[in-house]
């Protein structure tokens, strides 16, 4: 039946493979246009290993060349990546693409790649092998979705700062997609090459580059089946039209291009997005006995947390932070109030990772400040946070959140779930219930399925809670989480926040509702100018006629509004 | 239950990868068709049977230049061979978006969907390096009618070209210059990045060595490139250069030779077949003054049907033919040809006659095919002068 069609057929595997080493990078939010060079790369080494005869008799001489071609093009990648993965979107974007054509430029002046003029090879790749490659690249791809580095990916994606402040490994995350998108690269030229028999320069060029990152928006890169709608959408359109008849020249890609951008305008998440929405949205379900017994047990109480000496912080002339101390006991909330400006956040910043310190000295967690590796590691160690203005995974729906916040406390189950290990499953359960522990914990649990954007703010404060809970934190790190929620909910939350310090965890709270901190502090500390000016017992220091003035402003009797 | 369903899954993919990892070694049977053999011979020949002829053509994208004058050509060929009577054509036009892929996928489509007798085209000899390997393992002949690169009729046995090799038309322009212009020094620019002009590089090289002229300058560029001062700074230093030899598509002839008439640079200036276009000459408009072009066709020859040609195209299309017109007509008429030598018009027996087709009187001149599947023919060298290409008479 499908006689005379194979090329047609072969060619949306070939556009699907190509499309799949876009559809990595982007699901990890990385614009890398590299993948022509790559492909060329792992195309021309490969034909230096792909030997001229069937392996044994009958196997094709490409399973030679495949992993040659894997290997080859995430090397590139490995190498391209260290200095060029620093960059973010369009500067990624346009440093890959030089690499590309850099590329192109060296393979069209080698001596050994015949220029221009290109290398005639045998037609190895056959319509089952280039199916089977996809198959297996669809398999990994489904299997990747719901596991530990599939939410990494998608958190990388959405919100760096706050996938870092989870936990998870950005840098490597990043490297990670980028290398995989490079053996993507690798394996799609050398089935390229080898299905059409013969290898120039100038077929890995800007236009492969393109066609590669169309199929792959197109079709969507927030489901694993995209690449496989798009490359199919994208040629089966002209097929269509010749069929029906519209066979003048220039109908066909104006069509083209009129679909492409009605699915860009309208269908955000591509094609599988569509697919995915025909599918009836299942609320999930929460799980009886949320019950996690086996979480480390918190550090007794009264045991250092952190301990600080002499922090500073300067941008240029303009100091932020400069000498603070702090000692952090575990079972604690302090408090750190002040006014705008006062460098409150730098000076968490600086505690949970994201900015090392200009001056001072000492370590949370055992993690010494400065340290290199960024924010995972001080996560790692037990820190886990909110930010000022909630930094949520648009994407991912409420449950997700909270389960990327499981990220420090659980086992990588990817590896295990290619191969259907029941220990993956069991994992995957555990984290699950952690999360819905923690959605119940702020009282989430009936939203689980929702976006966060459809949360009300007080809710996406509370998400973000939960999502900073879920990692099983020592300590707790809540940047202004009341910020925005009327006195009811404010409220909740103080008595939230004094439940979770009986449960043991230390919280550390910067926050402008002096109210909801002197009821929930156990210590209080006043910055004003980068400096602190008081520290103490809550309801001494907010008397201290100090802080009045630098903060709290006095009424005209000269008693302290609040107290 | 679990545990067999999955062992069930993949037991199937192992099996499914063990097969797809196979490559079979396709004989493909050449089976002949009685209805497509007809009654006569020559001119009296009569076939029933409507004879598909597939055309394989970049009618849209890089070579839409080419292509759009092939197309025109081989239907008027075909209308006026179905006027004559006796075989009936059938012409299946493919645009192959002058990409590789679909030059492929529209081959698969003509030899094996609208099984067609034989191939006309594709476009670019880059599209036919890939595609005339699957003619010839289908058994489907096929006639380039562009596809000058070197080594296209080494493909395979079923593979012939009506076109002028490029080597041939500049190892004509290249001496006839030398003759009337008395050229001793030139300078050579070429496209580096394309298959074509890289190829026919390596043909003037030997040429220019033959004739004993010798290259002062010689300068590369690629296909995409528009600003080509480096490269005639070069040439405008030394004051010696007779002549600039030029190996382009004409995406960048236009701009170079524009570019080199407004440095001053008034040496003549010699291509081959991707010169021979009145497209090109109109948009270069002043600065084609002096073009000197080896080529196949010449609006100026006074070949066997060609007037009547050129008067029939301009009425039709409105529009004057260029050669890639006039060699697609004429393949329409080579295969008109071998298929009424033998009034058979299966496959095996075009592919016997086609290469037997000898010294046949065209509009392209004397044209012959030998069994290789190369074309002879005498090239023919023309000047442009006054906006006009005119026979440079050696």
């Amino acid at each position: 039946m499908l006689a005379g069609y194979d090329t047609l057929i072969t060619t949306i595997a070939l556009g699907a493979i190509l499309a799949y080493s876009f559809h990595v990078v982007l699901m990890a939010g990385q614009l890398s246009l590299g993948q022509a060079g790559f492909a060329s790369l792992a195309a021309y080494t490969s034909t230096l290993f792909v030997p001229d005869q069937p392996l044994f008799g009958s196997l094709s001489p490409v399973l030679i060349g495949l992993p040659v071609g894997a290997a080859v093009g995430a090397a590139a990648a490995l190498l391209l990546g260290l200095p060029v993965l620093r960059l973010r979107g369009v500067f990624l974007a346009i440093a890959t693409l030089a690499f590309g054509e850099m590329v192109r430029v060296f393979m069209t002046n080698a001596e050994w790649t015949n220029g221009a003029l290109g290398l005639r090879l045998e037609k190895w790749a056959t319509i089952d092998l280039v199916w089977l490659i996809l198959a297996v690249l669809t398999y990994l791809f489904w299997r990747l979705g719901p596991s530990r580095t599939g939410r990494a990916f998608a958190a990388v994606r959405e919100d760096e700062l706050a996938a870092g402040s989870m936990g998870v490994d950005v840098v490597r995350t990043r490297m990670t997609s980028f290398m995989a998108s490079g053996a993507i690269a690798g394996v799609y030229g050398v089935l390229f090459t080898y299905f059409f028999g013969r290898i120039t320069p100038g077929a890995f060029d800007f236009s492969m580059t393109v066609d590669g990152l169309v199929t792959a928006v197109l079709g969507g890169y927030l489901i694993f089946f995209g690449p496989l709608l798009g490359a199919g959408f994208l040629t089966a359109v002209p097929e269509l039209q010749e069929a029906l008849g519209f066979d003048a020249g220039w109908i066909h890609p104006l069509l083209t291009g009129v679909l492409l951008l009605a699915v860009v305008l309208y269908l955000p998440g591509g094609l599988s997005s569509l697919a995915a929405r025909l599918r009836p949205r299942r609320t999930p379900t929460p799980p009886q006995d949320t019950a996690v017994d086996d979480l480390r047990p918190l550090p007794e109480p009264g045991s250092t947390v952190a301990r600080v000496r002499g922090l500073g912080k300067s941008y240029g002339a303009v100091q932020a932070v400069r000498d603070v101390d702090i000692d952090l006991a575990s079972g604690e909330v302090l408090g750190v109030i002040g006014p705008n400006g006062a460098g409150k956040t730098t000076l968490i910043n600086m505690l949970t990772g994201l900015e090392p310190p200009t001056a001072g000295e000492g370590d949370v967690l055992g993690v010494a400040l400065g340290s290199r590796g960024g924010a995972h590691r001080y996560a790692q160690a037990g820190v886990s946070r909110t930010f000022q203005h909630s930094k949520l995974f648009g994407r991912l729906t409420v449950l997700d959140n909270v389960l990327v916040g499981t990220h420090v406390v659980s086992r990588g189950t990817y590896g295990r779930r290619l191969v259907w290990l029941p220990s993956a499953r069991r994992d995957e359960r555990r984290a699950t219930r952690l999360a819905w522990a923690q959605l119940r914990r702020v009282g989430l649990a009936d939203k689980a399925g929702l976006r966060p954007a459809t949360l009300s703010y007080g809710d996406q404060r509370r998400l973000e809670i939960a999502r900073a809970l879920a990692a099983h934190p020592t300590l707790l790190v809540l940047d202004e989480p009341a910020a925005g929620m009327n006195h009811v909910e404010a409220a909740e939350l103080a008595e939230l926040i004094r439940s979770l310090a009986e449960d043991g965890i230390t919280v550390l709270l910067i926050e402008h509702n002096v109210k909801m901190v002197v009821d929930t502090c156990t210590r209080l500390v006043v910055m004003n100018f980068g400096e602190v000016i008081a520290e103490g017992e809550p309801r001494e220091v907010i008397s201290d006629p100090a802080v009045i003035e630098a903060y709290l402003g006095a009424d005209e009797t000269g008693e302290p509004e609040y107290a | 239950m679990r545990f067999k369903r999955i062992s069930g899954a993949a037991m199937a993919a192992a099996l499914l990868a063990a097969s797809a990892a196979c490559v079979s070694e396709g004989t493909e049977s050449t089976s002949s068709d009685d209805s497509l053999v007809g009654t006569g011979t020559g001119a009296d020949c009569e076939i029933d049977e409507t004879v598909k002829v597939g055309a394989v053509l970049s009618l849209t994208e890089a070579a839409a230049f080419a292509g759009g004058y092939q197309q025109e050509g081989i239907q008027l060929a075909f209308e006026e061979l179905n006027a004559a009577g006796g075989i009936t054509y059938e012409l299946i036009v493919e645009d192959d978006k002058t990409s590789v892929e679909d030059s492929v996928i529209a081959f698969e489509k003509v030899i094996n969907r609208d099984k067609v007798s034989v191939i006309v085209g594709p476009t670019l000899s880059n599209m036919a390096f890939t595609t005339f390997p699957d003619a010839e393992s289908a058994g489907v002949p096929a006639l380039g009618i562009s596809t000058t690169a070197e080594g296209i009729p080494d493909l395979g046995d079923y593979i012939f070209r009506n076109s002028l090799p490029e080597e041939v038309a500049l190892a004509a322009s290249i001496p006839a210059a030398k003759e009337t212009l008395g050229i001793e020094k030139v300078a050579v620019l070429y496209d580096s990045a394309d298959e074509f002009t890289a190829s026919a590089y390596n043909t003037i090289t030997d040429v220019l060595t033959d004739e004993g002229i010798e290259v002062v300058v010689e300068e590369s560029f690629e296909t995409t490139d528009t600003d080509f001062a480096a490269q005639l700074t070069k040439v405008k230093e030394r004051d010696d250069v007779d002549a600039v030899i030029l190996s382009a598509l004409p995406g960048a002839t236009v701009p170079l030779v524009t570019q080199a008439r407004s440095l001053d640079i008034t040496a003549p200036i010699i291509g081959g077949n991707a010169f021979n276009s009145p497209v090109l000459v109109g948009l270069l408009a002043d600065a084609a003054e002096g073009l000197i072009v080896g080529g196949a066709w010449s609006a100026a020859s006074d070949t066997t049907g060609n007037a009547e040609f050129i008067t029939n195209y301009t009425e039709k299309y409105d529009r004057a033919p260029d050669q890639f017109a006039a060699q697609a007509y004429t393949a329409a008429y080579m295969i008109d040809q071998a298929i009424r030598a033998d009034c058979d018009a299966n496959r095996e027996a075009i592919k016997d006659n086609l290469g037997q087709i000898l010294e046949y009187d065209s509009i392209l001149g004397t044209i012959s095919l030998d069994e290789s599947g190369e074309v002879s023919q005498e090239p023919v060298v023309q000047i442009v002068e006054n906006g006009q290409f005119k026979l440079l008479e050696g």
